[in-house]
């Protein structure tokens, strides 16, 4: 009976891809896709997740939970499985999954699919998976602490260097797309600067006016925000108050860098935590919302399966198929941030070993699965009017009748009046070039909430799809800016001691204002950037979210060879030598490919030759090769840590295999678990 | 399932609630277990279960008030080390 059940899924699966591959030509409902994702995930999660849970970890539940020996309460506690899946969940999933899909559906929805579910199967559930296990085992170490004590302290100090960069990087690029979404737009600006006031009031209502009532004052949050939302209507059609909330992108900008700072170094309390609830709640909300909208429309996918920029000429981005659609798709498939969060609070959570298994490897499928309704969401767009709004408005020819034209010689069809009204009903002046993927993806959103819920609510759909991704950006920029200021903190410590100290208030100011200006820099400058910024800032970290990935997968076949189970490390090197093949490729092209499009040290010669040429003022000229010279440098950083840690890593693990290493177990004793039997 | 004999009660355990009759309690019960998995759910903080917690594991502890409690898990929480992911 089981197996005939199992079989059953095997089939649905194999059928979903069938008809994927197949269809050529015209449109096939969204249903497939979902159905295919959905049997592979199911099939993964029954055999491969329970081989690596059973024989690679041996997990065992007489063996006591980091929760259960240390349970203190707050952060160690016992946690009943799906809620602690929940909460994972919650942790892991951002922006990220949302964005990369929407970016990549430039190449057709096929290959970004194909990579989201065999990559999270193969790659991204077993990182987190590993890790979280390998944490668990370790009473919920950090990755960088278990970096050090597993592999050396040169590799901890490498990998602490590795995320604070991949930190102002994510952190540059979120911003980027939230500054793209909301300029020249009154609505989404106005609810967007509600939120901040509303997080301040919750914050003073669980604090200071009834101390711990989290969840009334976040009702009463999402009650305020829901008039927030409907209230930007208003102020977007009253003449006097819509020039106030029309800003530039770059007054945008400043204006991030500054909440930036001032989240960084007010306490938790009064923003960030409070923020924190009001995205987590909408994250949650949402992502149900979505994956019922889907099943229930089950919309045409209306993007081609695959399109002719495989060939590296799209307009979205640069490069060809191999390896920029795995760069652009990072978290959903495989991302190394998770390892983050399935080494920080989830391991202290855990309640019995085998538990592990749902959390870490479901935990990531999950997230792969949203990924894969975000490209629906794309792919449910004429594909005319999704290059219209994602390609850099220089790219497009500058207004709305050159952008039809280009956009033909593409061969898709969009029409001006078609891009007006669109615009008109999401209530925008323009949807042209609004590149980052939020605001297609809202509009994808949107079309598929109002085809559920009814037509005439577009707009606040529209509006709704960008509150909730710029929600929780700006959740992401203000506890990013405060890990990366610990971190800097921790750095500068070893320096002077002072430095080190979190609560001492000049260290806070000095070191938030560092990490402010670090991903700041990037921000204005993608902003002000010809093309937009995102052309050149996503794959950057796209690249060093990988090699993030990369240090993790390290450390996890460092783990499992450690345990004696060295004959089963091919599990994570696999996916090692998979992305070390993809990143690298991709960073070697993004520094020295000789096309302009692609290489940042070719954009700078040929710009160099532009100011030669007299075609380009100098001041500007010199501004943009100087840019491209730091991408090209952030790219050589990275590479280099990563080329670092794994030289090591190896070094590490022939040693081990040699006999020579110590083999001492890192894992915390045995102690017999109370919840066995 | 340890953490849960003690009962969600505390100190209400033989007052009002207990002579309206067993459903009622265990409809309680039920509610208020819920709700302290949707707070752990959202990483909220849940002060009924740490009291009851310091009850069980360690009875000669103060019992912090519901103020003095959010700041610790304020500090647990947001101390160090990424919350959230991109």
């Amino acid at each position: 009976m089981r197996f005939l059940l199992w079989l059953l899924v095997a089939l649905a699966g194999a059928a979903g891809w069938a008809v994927l591959a197949l269809h050529r030509g015209e449109s096939v409902s969204a249903a497939w896709l979902v159905v295919a994702a959905v049997g592979t995930y199911l099939l993964a999660y029954r055999f491969y997740s329970r081989f690596l849970a059973d024989r690679v970890f041996g997990l065992d539940n007489r063996r006591a939970t980091p929760a259960e020996r240390l349970g203190n309460g707050r952060d160690f506690v016992p946690t009943t499985r799906w809620v602690l899946f929940g909460h994972h969940f919650a942790a892991i999933s951002g922006a990220g999954p949302l964005i990369g899909p929407v970016l990549a559906a430039q190449f057709g929805y096929l290959p970004g699919t194909l990579w989201l579910v065999f990559g999270v199967v193969l790659a991204g559930a077993v990182q987190d998976f590993v890790i979280l296990a390998g944490s668990m085992r370790r009473d919920g170490k950090s990755l960088g602490q278990m970096a050090k004590e597993e592999i050396g302290p040169f590799t901890g100090l490498a990998a602490m260097c590795a995320i604070l960069a991949i930190m102002v990087i994510l952190l540059a690029v979120l911003a980027l797309v939230v500054v793209n979404a909301l300029r020249d737009s009154p609505w989404g600006l106005f609810t967007i600067a509600c939120t901040i006031p509303i997080a301040v009031l919750m914050g003073f209502w669980m604090k200071v006016w009834r101390p711990g009532k989290t969840l009334e004052a976040s009702l009463a949050g999402l009650a305020l925000l829901a008039l927030a939302l409907v209230g930007g209507q208003y102020v977007a059609s009253s003449p006097e108050l819509a020039p106030l909330f029309t800003w530039s992108g770059l007054s945008i900008a400043f204006a991030m860098i500054a909440y930036g700072f001032i989240a960084s170094v007010l306490p938790v309390w009064m923003l960030l935590c409070p923020r924190d609830y009001l995205s987590t709640f909408m994250k949650i909300g949402t992502i149900v919302l979505l994956a019922v909208t889907i099943l229930v429309v089950m919309p045409d996918l209306k993007l081609p399966a695959v399109t002719q920029f495989i060939d590296g000429t799209g307009p979205v981005f640069a490069g060809k198929l191999f390896p920029f659609c795995f760069i652009t798709i990072a978290c959903g498939a495989i991302s190394g941030f998770h390892a983050l969060v399935a080494s920080g609070t989830t391991p202290k959570m855990l309640r019995q070993e085998t538990d592990a298994r749902l959390i870490g490897y479901g935990g990531m499928l999950m997230e792969s699965f949203v990924a894969v309704m975000a490209m629906c969401a794309a792919a449910v767009l004429d594909p005319g009017v999704y290059f219209a709004i994602n390609v850099p408005l220089a790219k497009l020819g500058g207004s709305a009748v050159a952008a039809a034209e280009t956009i033909r010689g593409w061969g898709f069809l969009v029409t001006p009046e078609q891009m007006e009204t669109l615009a008109r009903q999401v209530g925008e002046a323009t949807l042209l070039g609004r590149t980052g993927g939020a605001p297609s993806l809202a509009v994808g959103m949107a079309t598929l909430f109002s085809g559920a819920f009814g037509e005439h609510l577009l707009a606040l759909w529209y509006h709704f799809a960008i509150m909730f991704e710029a929600l929780f950006i700006l959740t992401t920029v203000d506890t990013g800016t405060r890990v990366g200021r610990f971190m800097l903190q921790e750095l500068a410590g070893h320096v002077w001691a002072p430095l080190g100290r979190t609560s001492w208030y000049p260290s806070i100011i000095l070191s938030s204002l560092l990490v402010v200006a670090g991903w700041g820099y990037f921000l204005v400058q993608g902003v002000l950037d010809p093309l937009g910024g995102i052309n050149s800032l996503w794959p950057l970290f796209g690249i060093s979210n990988q090699l993030l990935a990369s240090v993790a997968l390290c450390v996890g076949t460092t783990i499992i060879i450690k345990a004696g189970k060295a004959r089963y490390a091919w599990a994570t090197l696999l996916p090692l030598a998979w992305l070390l093949v993809v990143t690298l490729t991709a960073s070697w092209q993004k520094i020295f490919s000789p096309e302009r499009r692609i290489g940042f040290l070719a954009d700078a010669a040929a710009l160099r030759g532009e100011i030669a040429a007299g075609t380009l003022d100098p001041e500007r000229g010199a501004r943009l090769i100087f840019n491209n010279q730091i991408n090209a440098t952030m790219a050589s950083i990275f590479v280099l840590i990563v080329v670092a840690v794994v030289v090591s890593s190896v070094r590490d693990w022939l040693r081990l295999r040699r006999g020579t290493g110590t083999v001492a177990s890192t894992e915390t004793p045995f102690v017999e678990s109370a919840y066995a039997g | 399932m340890r953490d849960r004999t003690d009962g969600p009660m505390g100190r209400r355990a033989g007052g009002l609630w207990e002579r309206r009759g067993g459903l009622w309690l265990q409809f309680r019960e039920r509610a208020e277990s819920c709700l302290s998995s949707f707070k752990q759910l959202t990483g909220m903080p849940d002060y009924a279960a740490y009291v009851r917690h310091l009850r069980l594991r360690h009875p000669a502890w103060p019992i912090p008030t519901e103020r003095e409690f959010f700041d610790l898990y304020l500090d647990s929480r947001y101390g160090d080390g990424p919350t959230r992911c991109c």
